[in-house]
């Protein structure tokens, strides 16, 4: 970044490079319009570079884009907010209840199998649509490995207790809404751990 | 579930980021075989946790990248124009301000002195009225001129002091 900041073009396209694909996820799951979130993913590299100067090393990276990310999504919430009547809302597949996903190895999963992987990641991105915007983000930040709890909370602007109790609350609901899947016996299972006293899971 | 050591509370969190190591697994089994009633609530955790760790990320579009140094090039073309006005500006802003302030300093002293002639003027107005005023104050009347011609006719150096000027009168 300090690269980047110099104005070293090729330095700052390997860190859009690095990070397009974390900051599109959580735009897109976000905002729930593939569009324009990638509009707005474009922005928030832009605003990066622009803004270049007001970093200082002692941040993240990271942390620092995510926060300009969040930040941009929230504006653009707002915005639908004032005008709720905005044509792009309609298009948004989150909508149907059927969102677009990458399937990393379509070739990897036998065609029943990949059929229920697919229906399943479609309710799990209908159960996070569902979340409040800060606990989809909390969760959303936690699957980035190398962001710690502390980083989260001030992405958030808020404690990291606060943070613990946001993806808790966050799992609880993603638990409640996807109870049928969980008591199915079709879905792969994390561990297995023997001697199991509820073997309806 | 108050028995819960820290180090399982931190997993539940932590699967949702990454797999559980079999040590960590082995924690686990230990404690849940004597909390057995805590075993459903762990693995749905762990359920949601490998879940969400392998839900797929949604796709970016092959132009993303470029399309962002395209849009950096587009602003620094117009960086470059606001260089331009800013390098005039600095070149003439200096003879420019050297002006403003000269112009600015003789429109103050012109401003001064019309005030002050003004000022004069009015004041020499006030004057002549009230010196006109007094004179027309004053009572006229014909007997003052009675002796107009008797004074005419008196030759000023045969006249030297008044108490002559008196007897004459009389």
């Amino acid at each position: 970044m300090l690269r980047a900041k110099r104005g070293d073009r090729a330095a700052f396209t390997l860190l859009v490079e690095k990070y397009q694909q974390p900051i599109v996820s959580l735009v897109r799951r976000t905002l729930r319009d593939p569009d324009e979130a990638e509009d707005i993913a474009q922005n928030v590299f832009l605003q990066a570079f622009k803004s270049a100067g007001r970093y200082r090393p002692t941040a993240r990276f990271a942390t620092w884009l995510y926060t300009i990310a969040r930040n941009l999504c929230l504006n653009e919430l707002r915005r639908r907010a004032r005008h709720p009547a905005d044509p792009l809302d309609s298009a948004a597949p989150g909508d149907t209840g059927r969102p677009e996903v990458q399937n990393p190895d379509p070739h990897a999963l036998l065609a029943p199998q990949a059929l229920l992987r697919r229906e399943l990641d479609a309710a799990i991105e209908l159960a996070l649509a569902g979340l409040p915007e800060i606990q989809r983000s909390a969760l959303l930040l936690l699957r980035d490995r190398q962001l710690p709890y502390e980083d989260i909370a001030q992405i958030l602007d808020t404690t990291v207790p606060a943070t613990k109790s946001l993806i808790h609350r966050a799992r609880e609901t993603l638990k409640q809404q996807l109870k049928p899947y969980l008591r199915s016996g079709d879905w792969p299972r994390p561990i297995r751990l023997p001697d199991s006293t509820n073997p309806q899971l | 579930m108050n028995s819960m050591p820290g180090h399982l509370e931190a997993l539940r969190d932590d699967s949702l980021r990454r797999a559980p190591s079999a040590e960590e697994i082995r924690r686990l089994e230990s404690w849940l075989a004597g909390h057995p009633e805590q075993r459903a609530q762990w693995e749905s955790d762990l359920q949601v946790g490998q879940w969400l760790r392998e839900l797929p990320d949604p796709p970016v579009s092959p132009g993303f990248v470029p399309k962002i140094m395209a849009a950096l090039d587009r602003p620094s073309a117009a960086g470059s124009r606001r260089l331009d006005l800013l390098s005039f500006w600095r070149l003439w802003l200096p003879p420019l301000r050297w002006a403003a302030a000269s112009a600015a300093a003789a429109i103050l002293l012109a401003s001064a002195a019309f005030i002050g002639y003004r000022h004069h003027q009015s004041q020499t107005r006030v004057e002549i009225a009230r010196s006109v005023a007094q004179i027309s104050d004053f009572p006229l009347s014909l007997d003052l001129l009675s002796d107009f011609d008797v004074i005419r006719r008196l030759d000023p150096a045969a006249v030297p002091v008044d108490e002559e000027l008196l007897a004459a009168l009389q």
